[in-house]
């Protein structure tokens, strides 16, 4: 009865993270509204295992220096480290009442859903026409094409991180954006050394 | 006992009271803030997608053939 529950549950959490990714989509701001009030640890665990799923399916379009399962743990350790930096910075600049920390993890995790279109997206694409690109003329369109996606999806990133923050911190814009700028300052250099040591071409984040 | 319809509009002032609204410290500025952000609350891809075929267009037109290195760079990025 308990596992049969468990699977129910599963299942409706999977059903709810699916209708929040395309609802992120339609309506981000009434939907990031209502993920932050969510309490459902089920849906971030959802979002992680899709995340693992796709390191091992990228796998087999190109082999990683490293083992699949060592990318999913050093990206599960990003995300703690950024609901942690965010939480801390967050505790620090908002006087006016505690921030919790269940909201942030939520919203924090479905700014991912961008992170995971794109880089399953760019391993469908390598497979299929992979690079370098030519200078023709389909060269040039696809180019064209792949660099308007990657911007949407950056800027639908950032739009769901700022929303995240704001919901899950109530701070004001100015606040959110030091946070946002004083984070990229320590990610910049951080991806560096992951570049340098063939982790992550582009980090996980 | 509240009827189903207090209850949304109960909803409704919860939602609309949750974040205290954006003040930028000068009047036009919030204004311009709420104006830009309005669109993007709902269906943003609709001002997304032009914005960034736009600037892949102007890059192109200012860096040319490194827009090409750029994309090969990102396919061998994930």
């Amino acid at each position: 009865m308990d596992f049969k529950q468990r699977i129910f549950e599963v299942i409706a959490a999977l059903i709810i993270v699916v209708r929040r990714f395309l609802l992120l989509i339609l309506v981000p701001y009434k939907t990031m509204r209502r993920i932050c009030n969510e309490t459902d640890m089920m849906q971030v665990y959802i979002i992680f295992t899709s995340i693992f799923v796709y390191f091992h399916a990228a796998n087999r379009f190109r082999e990683y220096e490293y083992e699949p399962i060592i990318l999913f743990l050093m990206t599960v350790v990003h995300f703690v480290i950024t609901v942690l930096f965010f939480f801390m910075m967050s505790g620090f600049l908002q006087k006016k009442q505690p921030v919790e920390i269940k909201p942030l993890v939520s919203t924090l995790a479905y700014t991912l859903l961008p992170t995971i279109i794109w880089f399953s997206t760019s391993s469908i694409l390598y497979a299929l026409l992979p690079p370098p690109r030519n200078i023709n003329l389909l060269g040039m369109a696809f180019s064209m094409l792949y660099i308007s996606f990657s911007i949407t999806l950056l800027i639908w990133k950032i739009i769901l991180l700022y929303l995240a923050l704001r919901f899950s911190t109530q701070l004001a814009f100015y606040r959110i954006i030091y946070m946002i700028m004083l984070y990229l300052l320590l990610a910049i250099p951080y991806s560096l050394v992951l570049y340098a040591f063939d982790y992550f071409r582009i980090p996980f984040i | 006992m509240k009827t189903k319809q207090e209850q949304i509009v109960s909803q409704k002032l919860q939602d609309i009271f949750q974040i205290p609204p954006n003040d930028l410290g000068n009047q036009y500025i919030t204004s311009f803030y709420k104006l830009f952000t309005r669109p993007l609350k709902k269906l943003p891809f609709l001002f997304i997608v032009p914005l960034s075929a736009a600037v892949a267009l102007a890059g192109y037109l200012m860096f040319g053939h490194l827009i090409i290195h750029l994309v090969s760079l990102l396919q061998y990025g994930f």
